[in-house]
């Protein structure tokens, strides 16, 4: 590809205590494309939130550099560059600061200096998207967790962001309600060309993204399409329809022997 | 904490209710100075009888403000007593050493306690009627002209609506690791008043601990988002000046002519 990715990650390295020889990230690099949706996954303490926070610049690297569309984030280009992307955090409570739904979606518009109207049809826009605008009025106590977190992706969206980071950000939510969002958010993704990293450690998450990136205590293990770490990695736990399959083959199905989405194996099953 | 009725918002539909926060702050603030110019029975009696239709206006049950006065009264009383006491003057009823009850004693003492009386009143109208964030967007903006000055009017009305938005939280908060403590064996409202102070601090602890791990995680958040404090940004709240604003202000200056003109002509 002759056009620059999105991102690119070059050989970062972070310590949180630089008087100790730990480090909680070591030499990452990675690159991703305009559109492109990645998960990072690994254990506790593999560097997957420390990963999160240097993108955001809330931290940063002690070696390496990171360029977001061509342009090197560090304390001067921070504020710009944090226009193009928005982070969504675990806890949705701690996300929350107006009072409302629709104020706080409209928070990071009003910091940006943006006019009235051009708010309001924005945060209509991106409430709509996450299926909240019924709830608009509503204080944050009266919202459940799933909720407060779709008013947090809202925040995101609103901003019209070129990358959206997830740190663990679906963790909270059940099953159903995770699917719904994940599927919203790939809808997102192929629509406005939007680049996603999510930053995760449930494996079901994984077959809604494009290419995987895992960490192992701070180290990278593998980058590549589900199907191939799958395929290299049996170590590491896969999603429940990979896992199915590899159960069924055990058990002595006639199985293709390669990874496959839930969709695939359904259709496989189903022939 | 349900007994404290001064300060709590109470969701109804009414005239009052719809009145501009900035419009019901200002009246409310003006309306406590000028009780302090009445200086007739029959003054106190027009503004009491204003109060109560305002109160009338917001569709909320007396007994709610009278609540409201209840944890208060004993202040107010003792208040009004001591201006019966030592204000001397006109007939004198009683008099034992520096004490008089007079005539004039007993007028200025009844308009002390209507004096406080309104005062709560009024006051409970505009937070029972008024959403705590719209009174926030109302100091904000009539402390605007502070900013000139470089006061930060806009980080502090941040604050102070970020504070009203985690009080629930924080409120869940203590009920949970109270429930943590009591699931250990800990019981609250036993012993004495140095045991159970010796009780709160396993709670005051964790609950500090929590909120400054919130605190920081907010600031991400914000600092994320862009907040730059001291920075230009537009408001998605709006407040918006309807007749009716401009009607309340009109009524306060009637208020204050009807003060007048009964102070004057009623000697």
């Amino acid at each position: 590809m002759t056009d620059q990715p999105l991102l690119s990650v070059c050989d970062i390295s972070f310590r949180y205590d630089i008087t100790q020889d730990v480090y909680a990230l070591s030499a990452i690099s990675f690159d991703l494309n305009r559109g492109e949706s990645l998960a990072v996954i690994g254990d506790n303490g593999s560097g997957k939130s420390t990963l999160a926070r240097l993108l955001t610049g809330l931290l940063s690297p002690e070696k390496g550099a990171i360029y977001l569309d061509g342009v090197e984030l560090n304390e001067g280009s921070k504020k710009m560059l944090r226009r193009q992307m928005g982070i969504v955090f675990q806890n949705p409570d701690n996300q929350f600061i107006a009072t409302s739904v629709e104020d706080d979606v409209a928070f990071g518009l009003e910091n940006l200096n943006i006019p009235y109207e051009q708010m309001r049809s924005r945060v209509d826009e991106a409430l709509e998207l996450v299926d909240m605008y019924e709830y608009r009025t509503k204080d944050p106590s009266q919202l459940s967790g799933g909720q407060k977190q779709r008013v947090a992706l809202a925040g995101v969206l609103a901003l019209k962001p070129e990358l959206m980071i997830f740190d663990e950000a679906f963790v909270m939510l059940d099953p159903m309600s995770r699917r719904s969002i994940l599927e919203t958010l790939r809808r997102i993704q192929s629509e406005l060309n939007v680049s996603i990293i999510s930053i995760t450690h449930d494996r079901d998450e994984i077959e809604f993204f494009d290419s995987l990136l895992v960490l192992n205590q701070g180290e990278r293990v593998m980058r590549g399409k589900p199907a191939e770490v799958f395929k290299q990695m049996s170590s590491l736990k896969p999603p429940f329809a990979e896992q199915l399959r590899r159960d069924l083959v055990d058990a002595g199905m006639d199985l293709p022997d390669y990874y496959m989405s839930e969709s695939e194996l359904v259709d496989t099953l189903c022939k | 904490m349900k007994s404290l009725i001064l300060g709590r918002y109470f969701p109804n539909d009414s005239i009052i209710h719809r009145l501009d926060a900035r419009a019901k702050l200002v009246a409310a603030l003006y309306f406590i100075g000028l009780l302090f110019f009445i200086d007739h029975g029959l003054g106190y009696l027009f503004v009491g009888l204003f109060t109560l239709g305002v109160m009338y206006l917001t569709k909320i049950r007396l007994s709610v403000f009278i609540k409201g006065v209840r944890p208060l009264i004993f202040l107010i009383l003792f208040a009004a007593m001591m201006r019966v006491l030592f204000t001397g003057g006109g007939e004198v009823f009683v008099s034992w050493g520096p004490f008089t009850i007079s005539s004039q004693g007993l007028w200025v003492g009844l308009f002390t306690f209507m004096r406080f009386i309104l005062i709560i009143f009024i006051s409970t109208v505009l937070t029972l009627s008024t959403k705590p964030v719209d009174l926030t967007d109302a100091i904000n903006a009539l402390l605007k002209p502070l900013r000139k000055l470089g006061v930060p009017v806009d980080d502090f009305a941040l604050m102070l609506s970020i504070s009203l938005r985690f009080i629930p939280n924080l409120l869940d908060e203590t009920q949970r690791v109270m429930d943590a403590q009591r699931a250990r064996g800990v019981i609250f409202g036993e012993g004495t008043i140095v045991e159970q102070m010796k009780k709160l601090v396993p709670i005051v602890l964790p609950l500090f601990a929590s909120s400054l791990n919130r605190a920081e995680e907010m600031a991400d958040v914000m600092d994320v988002k862009n907040y730059q404090s001291g920075e230009k940004r537009t408001h998605f709240r709006q407040l918006t000046w309807h007749t009716s604003d401009s009607i309340a202000l009109l009524m306060m200056v009637g208020l204050t002519a009807v003060v007048i003109v009964v102070n004057y002509t009623m000697v």
